[in-house]
């Protein structure tokens, strides 16, 4: 069991696609990364990760599709000061036999009110038992501006010099995107944004999402992608400085995958 | 002085009522008539809604507001007291500008002149009366016109409908239709299809009455729902239906409606009753079955008579329908329940293939449903569930959502058994039936401002058994999105993707049958300008894919000009259109929507090679007599015959010409 577990990640280059954990408030907003502020854009598009006020950290925990054993455990903070933003994450999917690993590190600058510029640079390992293990840098850009109080445009690029593996014997790839989006502040309790991605060897995918604070304690959020055509939803619950987020992607041949954040803003 | 005014508002008017039909005829059936919108519509024209004395039910007759809409409007005025000036509506939560000004033609707040006393006089001198008489003829011979040996048409080759309707204020009002459908004979009386009416209403605890012909519809459309409904479109909050209750038939379809007595009793201040019987003679292709008697399959819902099989089959079949519908309202409430019995006269069998195993068997049905709707802040709860005795239970639970002045959302779940049995069921279904399928659609409506608006709805769905050429369980997904922007009244540009993705059995020759993706995209790109106040034009780009599996995608595409004469005061106005299409098959065709006399609207489908054209015309006699004609010609590259079977035409040309008179009195 354990190695079709092994075989059916390792073989099957679109996980790796969905691996990149965005957290559960950008996922259940369609897998949402690309202009939405939020402490989980470290992992999509690091400029987004600026204007917080104070620190904030928040791990996460999801449970993959096709097996009990295969998961995703992260972590994700951010520390703002003046200006900048710098931000840590760290990312491990697979099973024990077998596992990707990926620790980043990212630095946002915002000049003046609107515009922002991030980068991120990626340590990626992946260990299979039995087999060893290699490891990859790659690096991430993204920009961020802010438009007509409502409007915030963002695009980032991941992976731009198409770094692999060290180690030749190693098949996959480490992915490459071409993202830009949009969100829409429709008003102080609605987001909407869409993101259209490219990644290489894939097609373009469209993803809408939007996230709902009825009450100041919930929000929900919805949302849904179209190349594969996925529904998302999620819900996050805000006490005092704590954040509870919880996210689930729904795929018509794979089923669900549910996750579940906790966070804290100092 | 006033002869102009009244030119200039009638030419407004149509130019309104136009409008708004454009933009809802899309998600509508082939077969359905317009003519209870383009009624309805017109008659609030001549007589204002007055805001501050509607109901509900009235409110709901308006085709492009939302349930959430008409409620928070009552909601406002029940805190805020009567509505003081007519563009107070746009300080209704999820009223903007585009409802307001699309409304405004028909409403009012002077109390209308209520006609107290009914009396013959009264009646005569008060009344209106509507006369309306259509001619249509294809021109060219359809091979069912020749001398043929067996299956062929018996009738002549016009269609013709005669309709007169009578109004008196909104207390009364009759009608009567007649129909000859092309190919159908003159047998015995002189029209194929009559229908009629007598309908009071208002008689103090008689909400309504109707003899005669009538439709009804309940709730969600799952358990009782006579006629059709909207399908899928950009305006997402058309997901939740709005139901009319009992409403008097005068269209011109012959199979969708009800035929004998009803009635809506106000039973006390909150609950309505709306009891109801009817019987039919529908047609059916009848066999012998296993004990001798006559048994069929389907009944047959195209009201033709013009072969002899098709006039073997008229009447065959007797269908009664009894039950009652008792409904609550309270405030942001309402709860109805709705049972009843259809009877036929023979019994129903399954077909052969195994995709009909568990249609309905038998002779009589009942069927029972409850629905509900809940106005909670800005949320507009909605469902339904039905079941079939002795068979299936379907159920559709909703909410339709204002996230913000700008944004409103829309979420349906839907759960429909393979065996869920139920013949006047129209509710919200990716499929032609609402039985077998499971899904859940999400949509978005964002109106940011006046100029724009954005549309977008994801449904997922699965049928859980088997359908036609699909020999397994299948799913598949729709996607729309639709963006619109109007910088002032005079242009608009619209653009819009759709794509659908669904399975069906492979083309291929295999030793096993499996199922294929179908895919099919379309894009439409549209503009219209209006060149000054007698000149409007439309150009329209569409554009259309459909892959099976891993086989060259077909594509087709349409490309039309629409040009419309309109002057304010001219006893002449007009619309032409030319459009140049070129589909690489049946599967990439387009359809889009055609204008066409008063009452009537086209759906083109636009397949193959080739060019369109048609000419509106209207000529306005004297005030109360008005005449149209219509001409439209299909010219088809590469072809020697047009269309199949008794519809075939030698050649490469259809025209079609279409006279319309009416007398309002």
């Amino acid at each position: 069991m354990k190695i079709w577990n092994v075989l059916l990640i390792s073989l099957s280059p679109v996980y790796l696609f969905a691996q990149n954990n965005l957290g559960p408030r950008l996922t259940a907003m369609g897998n949402n990364g690309a202009a939405v502020t939020d402490v989980w854009a470290i992992q999509s598009n690091p400029s987004a990760i600026c204007d917080f006020d104070a620190p904030v950290v928040s791990i996460s925990y999801i449970k993959h599709l096709f097996s009990d054993e295969v998961s995703t455990q992260a972590l994700a903070a951010i520390v703002p000061f003046k200006n900048n933003s710098v931000g840590a994450g760290f990312q491990r999917y697979g099973l024990p036999e077998y596992q990707e690993n990926k620790i980043s590190f990212a630095y946002a600058k915002k000049f003046g009110k609107k515009l922002s510029f991030g980068l991120n640079v990626n340590y990626h390992q992946l260990k299979i038992e039995n087999y060893g293990s290699s490891t990859g840098f790659s690096v991430d850009v993204g920009a961020l501006y802010q438009f007509l109080n409502h409007f915030a445009v963002g695009a980032f690029v991941s992976n731009p010099f198409k770094q692999k593996f060290s180690s030749v014997e190693v098949l996959t790839d480490l992915p490459v995107s071409y993202n830009i989006g949009v969100s829409f502040s429709a008003s102080d309790k609605l987001i909407i944004a869409t993101t259209v991605s490219k990644f290489i060897n894939h097609v373009i995918d469209v993803s809408l999402g939007i996230d709902y604070k009825i009450i100041d304690l919930l929000s929900l959020r919805g949302g849904l992608s179209v190349k594969p055509f996925k529904q998302y939803a999620g819900f996050g619950l805000n006490y005092r400085k704590f954040l509870l987020d919880m996210a689930t992607t729904y795929d018509a041949n794979l089923g669900y995958a549910p996750q579940v954040s906790i966070g804290y803003a100092f | 002085m006033m002869g102009f005014i009244t030119k200039a508002q009638i030419a407004e008017q149509e130019v309104n009522v136009r409008d708004i039909l454009e933009s809802v005829a899309e998600n509508l059936p082939d077969d359905y008539d317009m003519t209870e919108l383009i009624e309805v519509l017109n008659r609030y024209w001549k007589h204002p809604v007055n805001l501050n004395k509607t109901t509900p039910d009235e409110l709901k007759t308006f085709i492009f507001i939302s349930p959430l809409q008409i409620s928070n409007f009552f909601t406002y005025i029940k805190e805020n007291g009567n509505l003081v000036d007519v563009l107070e509506l746009q300080s209704i939560d999820g009223f903007n500008a585009q409802v307001v000004q699309s409304l405004l033609p028909f409403v009012t707040l002077n109390p209308a002149t209520e006609y107290q006393k009914i009396t013959f006089k009264n009646m005569r001198i008060h009344g209106e009366n509507d006369l309306v008489m259509r001619f249509t003829q294809t021109l060219q011979t359809q091979k069912g016109f020749t001398d043929l040996a067996g299956n062929r048409y018996l009738g002549s080759p016009e269609r013709f409908q005669l309709r007169y309707r009578y109004h008196y204020g909104t207390i009364a009002s009759a009608a009567i239709t007649l129909d000859k459908d092309a190919g159908e004979k003159f047998i015995g009386k002189p029209f194929d299809f009559i229908s009629g009416h007598i309908a009071l209403s208002k008689l103090n605890r008689i909400r309504k009455l109707v003899i005669g012909d009538y439709s009804l519809q309940f709730g969600q459309g799952l358990t009782m729902w006579s006629g059709f409904s909207f399908g899928k479109g950009p305006d997402v909050t058309s997901v939740a239906k709005k139901d009319l209750g009992l409403r008097p038939y005068s269209s011109a379809n012959e199979y969708a409606f009800l035929r004998g007595v009803s009635a809506t009793v106000n039973l006390s201040k909150n609950i309505d009753i709306t009891p109801f019987v009817s019987y039919r003679n529908l047609d059916a292709s009848q066999d012998r079955g296993l004990d001798g008697t006559l048994v069929q399959s389907t009944i047959n819902q195209t009201g033709y008579h013009r072969t002899p099989a098709e006039i073997e089959n008229r009447n065959s079949l007797s269908q009664l329908v009894y039950g009652a519908n008792a409904q609550y309202n309270k405030n942001e409430l309402v709860i109805g329940l709705t049972t009843y019995n259809t009877k036929y006269s023979n019994n129903f069998v399954t077909q052969k293939p195994v995709y009909d195993r568990f249609s309905f068997t038998g002779r009589s049905l009942t069927n029972a449903g409850v629905y509900y709707n809940y106005t909670y802040k800005n949320i507009y709860f909605f469902g339904e569930a039905g079941k079939s005795l002795n068979a299936g239970l379907a159920y559709l639970n909703g909410a339709l959502i204002s996230l913000s002045s700008m944004v409103s959302a829309a979420i349906t779940y839907r759960s429909y058994p393979k065996n869920y049995h139920n013949f006047f069921n129209q509710a919200f279904v990716e499929a032609t039936e609402a039985i077998n399928e499971k899904g859940l659609y999400t949509g978005l409506n964002i109106i940011p401002d006046k100029h724009w608006s954005f549309s977008f709805y994801g449904d997922y769905f699965q049928f859980p058994w088997l359908k036609f050429r699909v020999d397994a369980p299948s799913k598949g997904y729709e996607v729309l999105s639709q963006a619109v922007y109007t910088p002032n009244k005079t242009f608009k540009v619209l653009a819009r993707f759709k794509m659908e993705n669904k399975q069906q059995n492979t083309d291929l020759e295999l030793p096993i049958n499996f199922l294929d993706d179908v895919k099919k995209t379309g894009y439409r790109l549209e503009v219209n300008w209006q060149l000054n106040k007698k000149w409007t034009f439309q150009n329209r780009l569409e554009a259309a894919q459909y892959q099976k599996g891993d086989i060259n995608p077909e594509l087709g595409y349409l490309l039309s000009q629409d040009v419309d004469y309109s002057p304010m005061f001219s006893k002449i106005t007009g619309n032409l259109r030319l459009a140049y299409f070129n589909t690489s098959g049946y599967n990439s065709r387009i359809y889009a929507y055609e204008d066409d006399v008063l009452y009537s609207f086209a759906f083109g489908m636009y397949s193959g090679k080739g060019f369109r054209t048609y000419l509106n015309l209207k000529y306005n006699l004297f005030k109360k007599l008005n005449i149209w004609a219509r001409y439209g010609l299909f010219i088809y590259k590469d072809v020697e015959s047009i269309g199949s079977y008794l519809d075939e035409i030698q050649g490469n040309k259809k025209s079609e010409i279409k006279v319309q008179l009416r007398y309002q009195f």
